[in-house]
């Protein structure tokens, strides 16, 4: 505790100081401009700091080694660059979204805006926490954000359930994570995760070990929306604002799983510590805990998901079912399985803003999102439809789309994965086989609801509607993203060029 | 009355007058307490009073652990204290912003009155 | 040039698409003019394909010998994958590429009577051409699922929009019926993705001709269980498409729901990627578990249940298309048959059969399109008579179910006699009961004939016109083929043989 704070020390988190100065701004300028423009100041304001931060990070991705800023409360490695650049373009494009609809109603948006931004902050030092409380910081940072955000439609029933959902089932959750890093700190005398978690894997006392991790990784089992915690993702994607439900599908979720790996990866610690409560059963019994949660997520989700007719529930219980895939791949420790993890993120991301902007046009003009409203769109909104159509094939993770790259990425990791136990331990070996099975299956079962909207808007037949108005801007950022979603199908083009 | 002897009869004797494992089971009976208030009422602000409940009990984890390790860590244990006690305030305004706003809409606190979503 | 031709072949239809885009929807005529243009001109290069083929020029040495090494293309694409761009073709690829060029220019004539949203049809349209064309002559794994899956979402919608009263419940069942067998086929090239892996061989993970050649999970002498799954896992992928029984329930309802053109097309080109799936990757991948008796036998007994059970079903149907939809069923079994031999009478026939089915019952579809447009009902019973009354259609459906039938002297006949040669060689009894099909099939072929076209000529049909020139344009080419490939089989034996012969080699 001698060292002083260097500009060393201070120049990794040069983003996050960009950040923090944008919500500055951003509550500042808010004060200066008229109710009616507030929302595409504001909004400006967040994707200008955004971007900034998103080009500083790219600036310093160039020949950097692990750094541990501010005597080792934080670890600045490689994946807390790309996960950061991936929150700040993420939040960017959502605030292109906010900039081209305007779910909030008439109000000034600088609160909106910097809570926002505060979250993708909150985000960013998640990933590159090592000590107990940072970790608890950021993430209650990022939740509180949240739970704000999702309440954040003035006069809306549905906004103020979600909020309160989201806020009950995550403080709980969180307290539960708190109480279970205080033994953590109790068993390893040390703050630091890195050493801790160490430590532990060398501990003795495995029944003790089992309960406090399952408590430390309450709230991100929560916020991953894994079964048998799932139960508030669909009401809270549903009453949220459109805008908040992209953020919460796409940049919460990419920084939970990326929280999740830096607590799991110092040490294969599951894996030890249960081998030793039960005995000579073997180690694996973490990864069989593993498929059995994402197994029952993905089912769960994928049938529970084929009776819903609202757009957004849609979505929500979709982002059930990816996080169920993503665990998969996490039960695979390998350094390809978490390159394809970051590129599924980038792909789902895509998939879910552009789906997500074309809901937020929909309730624009309807004021709900469920499905009849849909009818007849293929007819007066053809190139939006065409873009929906784009976003939901790489959900559902179909060629030509990135999103069957992505998912073709995450079964090799884990097939890589299979094969190699296959010889040494047949069950476990063949479990990893079903899994995949069971994935894929799973995969042609969410076809049928993806396609839902699909078929409604140009299957189904309706009165003349009226052409949904589209201003260009919007078009022009679904084309965008659609384009992407095709041309990602070359995964090289990201996996290349990520050096983990 | 010698309450010490008495104990010592009852049998709770300990080496030391109050050992780490006494703080222990406290803020475990506390976190249960927090855990019950919160999944058992229905009333919003009860919830929060559990959360609180759960929080403070980890608190006294922290500074249990860390006084009865010698004070490693650099006062890790003041440290935890003070970010959770200031996290657990923060978090507890932010609640009751929610629930301001949730009474604004369904004129009550009751978690169960508020399911719109259902379906 | 020669190197472009592939490329151009599969990508020549994308150029279609994009000047169609730009056109305006009010231009019908222009729309037609455009697609149909664009598929003769890939009508055209694959006729000069077939002609530049030379079948004798194989060079064995290498994996990609047994491919034409002029028109062979190989570039990278995803290099951390091994992923190649990679498009070639032996004598039973050019067979179906010209089946598919012929038939995508042959429907676009049919197609012209559909007035709904013209210009997104023949966008689908084309885009599925483009699919079609990939498939055939993809030499790469993960090329060859991509576009597999690329033909899935054209005619989903394809079906949908255009098809009949239960076109959205066709549609949808078709598409999962199909990405249920291609995901299985996902899981077979991960596996194989990860085996070269561990062997070290990255560079040959995805190449189709390399895995062919190099069989890593060959355990010689024995046959492993995973040999075995994974061999059912693909089969199953490409036995949805060919149909097999039990998976065939997809294909009454897709025929009969989607519209003319399309029905022809479904028929003509995308059953046969099934054979085409099993000729290619099933069986020269895992040729020892192929080559197993009690797979040689439980194949050649699914090929047979196809030829019965197709005719049985045809046998009861009283809507026309539903019929022909049934015969597709039965005909592909003799594909299967032939092909589960193993022997090179049997393989020609079944590669043989293919065309022939594709040539026969493109022009049945065309035949019950052309009935529809003026009658606008399939009831079998309340047809007949109709040769009176439209002679020259009489004439040409005549040469269709005749094909069909498998009547010497047209192309119908030829695949069949070798396929019973084939079999014959093999068991007799399964010949017993497959010759049982061919009475079958004569005798649906004959009643539907006699029911529709044959008798008094009724009332309800004097407004029946005769062909329109475009039917003509479609049906005749069709028929002409029939009888000249019918006549003088060694046309497409010559081009296919050699192929045959090394797939037969490979099990020996």
């Amino acid at each position: 505790m001698n060292e002083s704070i260097s500009y060393l020390d201070l120049l990794p988190l040069a983003p996050e100081i960009v950040a923090t100065c944008g919500i500055m701004v951003v509550l500042f300028a808010d004060f200066f401009t008229s109710t009616k423009n507030s929302r595409l100041v504001c909004a400006a304001f967040g994707v200008i700091t955004n971007v900034l931060a998103a080009g500083i990070i790219t600036a310093l991705l160039v020949g950097h080694s692990v750094l541990y800023p501010f005597s080792e409360i934080l670890i600045v490695d490689a994946f807390a660059f790309y996960m950061r650049l991936f929150f700040y373009s993420a939040s960017a494009v959502i605030f292109l979204l906010i900039m081209a609809t305007n779910e909030f109603g008439p109000v000034k948006h600088g609160e909106i805006v910097s809570l926002i931004l505060g979250a993708t902050l909150g985000a960013s030092i998640l990933v590159m926490a090592n000590n107990l409380l940072i970790y608890i910081f950021a993430l209650e940072t990022l939740s509180i954000c949240s739970y704000v955000l999702a309440s954040a439609k003035k006069f809306n029933r549905a906004s103020a359930e979600a909020g309160m959902k989201y806020f009950l089932y995550g403080a709980l959750t969180t307290a539960m994570t708190v109480y279970g890093f205080s033994y953590i700190y109790g068993l390893s005398k040390t703050l630091n995760i890195e050493r801790s978690m160490e430590l532990l894997a060398n501990y003795d006392s495995g029944a003790l070990l089992v309960v406090v991790l399952l408590l430390s990784t309450a709230a991100i089992l929560f916020k991953l929306a894994i079964a048998p915690f799932h139960f508030w993702c669909p009401d809270v994607y549903q009453g949220s604002p459109t805008p908040i439900t992209a953020f919460l599908a796409v940049v919460s979720k990419a920084a939970i799983f990326a929280a999740l790996f830096r607590l799991l990866l110092p040490a294969s610690l599951f894996m030890f510590i249960l081998g030793k409560v039960y005995g000579q059963v073997s180690s694996e019994l973490f990864v069989y805990l593993l498929f059995l949660l994402a197994g029952v997520t993905m089912t769960l989700a994928n049938i529970s998901a084929l009776k819903q007719n609202d757009f957004k529930r849609l979505l929500g219980y979709s982002a059930i079912a990816h996080a169920g895939y993503m665990l998969l791949a996490f039960s695979v420790l390998h350094v390809m399985a978490i390159k394809s993890l970051m590129f599924y993120f980038l792909v789902y991301g895509i998939a879910n803003i552009g789906a997500f902007w074309i809901c937020s046009l929909m309730i624009a003009r309807y004021g709900h999102a469920h499905l009849s409203a849909w009818r007849g769109l293929g007819k007066t909104n053809p190139t939006l439809v065409i873009c929906l159509f784009i976003f939901l094939l790489s959900l559902i993770g179909l060629p030509p789309t990135a999103g069957f790259s992505g998912k073709f990425l995450l079964f090799s990791a884990v097939m890589n994965q299979a094969l190699a136990i296959l010889y040494k331990d047949s069950v476990l070996g063949i479990s990893y086989l079903l899994l995949i099975l069971l994935a894929v299956l799973n995969s042609v079962i969410s076809l049928v609801y993806y396609i839902k909207p699909i078929k409604v808007a140009v299957l189904e037949e309706s009165d003349p509607v009226e052409k949904l108005p589209v201003s260009k801007f919007s078009s022009a950022c679904l084309i965008v993203l659609a384009v992407l979603s095709l041309l990602l199908i070359d995964f090289d083009l990201v996996i290349a060029n990520i050096k983990l | 009355m010698n309450f010490e002897r008495m104990i010592t009869e009852l049998g709770f004797t300990t080496t030391a007058p109050v050992g780490l494992h006494s703080y222990l089971v406290v803020a475990a009976i506390l976190f249960s307490m927090g855990l019950a208030s919160c999944l058992l009422r229905k009333n919003a602000i009860g919830i929060l009073i559990g959360i609180e409940l759960m929080l403070n009990a980890a608190v006294l984890n922290f500074m249990a652990f860390w006084r009865f390790s010698g004070g490693v860590g650099g006062g890790a244990g003041p440290m935890a204290a003070i970010v959770l006690m200031v996290m657990a305030a923060g978090e507890a305004a932010i609640a009751l912003a929610i629930f301001l706003n949730l009474f604004y809409n369904f004129t009550s606190v009751d978690v169960e009155q508020a399911s719109n979503l259902e379906g | 040039m020669e190197k472009l031709l592939l490329s151009l072949i599969v990508f020549l239809p994308i150029f279609g698409v994009a000047i169609i885009l730009f056109l305006p929807a009010a231009r019908l005529q222009l729309i037609r003019a455009t697609a149909t243009i664009t598929c003769a001109l890939v009508l055209a290069l694959s006729v000069y394909l077939v002609y530049i083929f030379d079948p004798h020029a194989a060079n064995t040495g290498t994996a990609l010998g047994g491919f034409n090494k002029a028109t062979l293309i190989e570039l990278p694409w995803i290099k951390s994958f091994h992923i190649y761009y990679r498009l070639g073709i032996d004598g039973l690829a050019v067979s179906l590429v010209f089946l598919t060029a012929l038939l995508s220019f042959l429907a676009c004539f049919i197609a012209f009577p559909i007035k709904l949203q013209v210009k997104a049809f023949f966008v689908l349209y084309l885009l599925l051409v483009t699919g079609m064309m990939g498939v055939f002559m993809s030499l790469d794994f993960f090329l060859f699922y991509v576009f597999w899956e690329v033909m899935l979402l054209p005619m989903y919608f394809l079906i949908g929009i255009w098809g009949g009263e239960r076109r959205a419940y066709a549609a949808i069942k078709f598409f999962i019926y199909t990405l249920l067998g291609s995901v299985l086929i996902l899981v077979v090239i991960l596996a194989y993705y990860f085996k070269m892996s561990a062997l070290g061989l990255n560079e040959y993970a995805f190449n189709i001709p390399e895995l062919i050649m190099r069989r890593p999970f060959d355990e010689h002498p024995t046959v492993g269980w995973l040999q075995i799954v994974l061999f059912f896992c693909l089969f199953i992928g490409f036995a949805i498409k060919i149909p097999v029984f039990p998976f065939h329930t997809w294909l009454p309802d897709a025929h009969v729901e989607a519209p003319t053109a399309i029905s022809v097309i479904l028929a003509g080109v995308l059953l046969k990627m099934g054979g085409y799936g099993i000729l290619r990757i099933n069986y020269p991948l895992l040729p020892e578990v192929a080559s197993l008796s009690w797979v040689m036998y439980f194949m050649a007994l699914l090929g047979v249940i196809n030829i019965i059970y197709g005719a049985f079903c045809a046998l009861g149907q009283t809507d026309f298309k539903r019929l022909v939809a049934y015969s597709s069923v039965s005909h592909m079994g003799y594909a299967l048959l032939g092909i589960a031999v193993l022997s090179n009478e049997g393989v020609n026939g079944a590669v043989f059969q293919m065309f022939a089915h594709g040539i026969s019952s493109a022009m049945m579809f065309m035949i019950v399109g052309v009935l529809y447009e003026r009658a606008h009902h399939r009831d079998l019973n309340r047809f007949g008579g109709i040769a009176r009354q439209m002679p020259n259609y009489f004439a040409l459906a005549v040469v269709a179910f005749f094909s069909s039938l498998g009547l010497p002297a047209l192309i119908g006949f030829i695949g069949e006699i070798l396929v019973f040669l084939g079999v014959y060689r093999y068991s007799a009894e399964l010949t017993g009961i497959a010759l049982i099909g061919l009475l079958l099939t004569a005798s649906y072929i004959l009643l539907t004939m006699q029911r529709v076209y044959l008798g008094d000529p009724k009332e309800a049909h004097n407004s029946y016109r005769d062909c329109t020139v475009w039917e003509y344009c479609a049906l005749v080419p069709l028929a002409l083929s029939s009888i000249v490939f019918g006549c003088f089989p060694g046309l497409l034996l010559d081009l296919v043989k050699n192929s045959s012969a090394a797939f037969v080699k490979l099990f020996s």
